[in-house]
């Protein structure tokens, strides 16, 4: 799923300006539990 | 370290997660139930104070120092904790003071932010994001999440709703979204959306998990709907490059879904 995207990506960032060079897409790595901790978060780092 | 905890729930249009999260990250306990959502604010509400007071009790059994409940939620949350507009997936969110309610509720320090930003905090501490400067995160689901991090704080804007990535309008007079307006980029790069895709191409499948295996069998069906798919996703994705310039884009959502505990059902019937 994400090669297809990655390559449609290219395709349409690809511009005089090229902004699209060197951005990584990412899996989001914690799935599910990104969420919940994320939202813990607020209250055991609340600077954030 | 290892005896302070918060209590992390996200609740999405389609299922509630909650868990009991050690202050150095650690997910000791995480449990999944269907939103409650279709039956109004105060069901949900009911459902959202159960799951946290039995999370609460289990803190208090392990002996552990409860910070507090952090919840993320579906739609515009203000900077005082309040659900200012619900998505559509949420009927009847608008105007909940969730913060206020839970606290209440609760008896414990609670804040509230959209779930999209608290998952950005998540991968941001421990995940996809852990070493980006600035990043765009999104979530595939019901609809499409989305977080700005610029300089490693979520950018919030003047009233906290920025980030609404998913209502970027990619097809001029396109598909009706659940906001009123037209064309906007969750009615093509969201899971319901490429539930609708597999309707109109016709492919056998039924689920996404079902389409994926077709895919990785070679059907030429499912190819072409993941690959309008992918281009819809894409679309939406160039254009945030051309604003943001971040280092990196994550995408998490259901297509990532993790192995869970599923809560007990008394928290699905609340």
């Amino acid at each position: 799923m994400f090669e297809p995207i990655r390559g449609y990506v290219k395709k349409f960032s690809l511009s005089a300006y090229n902004r699209g060079a060197g951005v990584a897409i990412r899996k989001a790595v914690l799935g599910n539990a990104a969420g919940v901790i994320g939202a813990a978060k607020l209250l055991l780092d609340p600077q954030k | 370290m290892g005896k302070r905890c918060a209590i992390g729930m996200d609740i999405g249009g389609t299922q509630l997660k909650a868990g009991i999260v050690r202050d150095d990250g650690k997910v000791l306990y995480q449990c999944t139930a269907p939103t409650l959502a279709i039956s109004g604010r105060e069901a949900l509400l009911g459902q959202i104070g159960a799951i946290a007071n039995d999370l609460k009790g289990t803190a208090d059994e392990w002996d552990f120092e409860l910070a507090g409940t952090g919840i993320g939620t579906a739609g515009f949350v203000d900077l005082n904790g309040t659900v200012a507009e619900a998505t559509g997936n949420l009927p009847g969110w608008s105007g909940t003071r969730l913060k206020e309610e839970m606290e209440s509720r609760l008896q414990v320090p609670v804040r509230v932010d959209n779930d999209a930003n608290a998952m950005a905090a998540g991968e941001m501490w421990l995940g996809a994001g852990k070493d980006a400067e600035h990043f765009i995160m999104i979530t595939l689901g019901t609809g499409v999440g989305g977080s700005i991090v610029h300089d490693r704080r979520i950018y919030r804007g003047r009233e906290g709703f920025a980030g609404a990535l998913g209502h970027q309008r990619v097809v001029i007079e396109g598909e009706a979204c659940t906001c009123g307006q037209r064309g906007c980029w969750e009615q093509y790069a969201s899971v319901t959306a490429l539930r609708r895709l597999m309707v109109t191409k016709g492919v056998q499948a039924s689920t996404a998990e079902e389409l994926f295996e077709d895919l990785r069998n070679g059907d030429p069906a499912a190819m072409s709907v993941v690959d309008e798919y992918a281009r819809n996703i894409a679309v939406g994705l160039a254009n945030l490059i051309h604003v943001f310039n971040p280092s990196s884009i994550i995408v998490g959502g259901e297509r990532l879904r993790l192995r869970e505990t599923p809560c007990s059902s008394r928290f699905g019937d609340t």
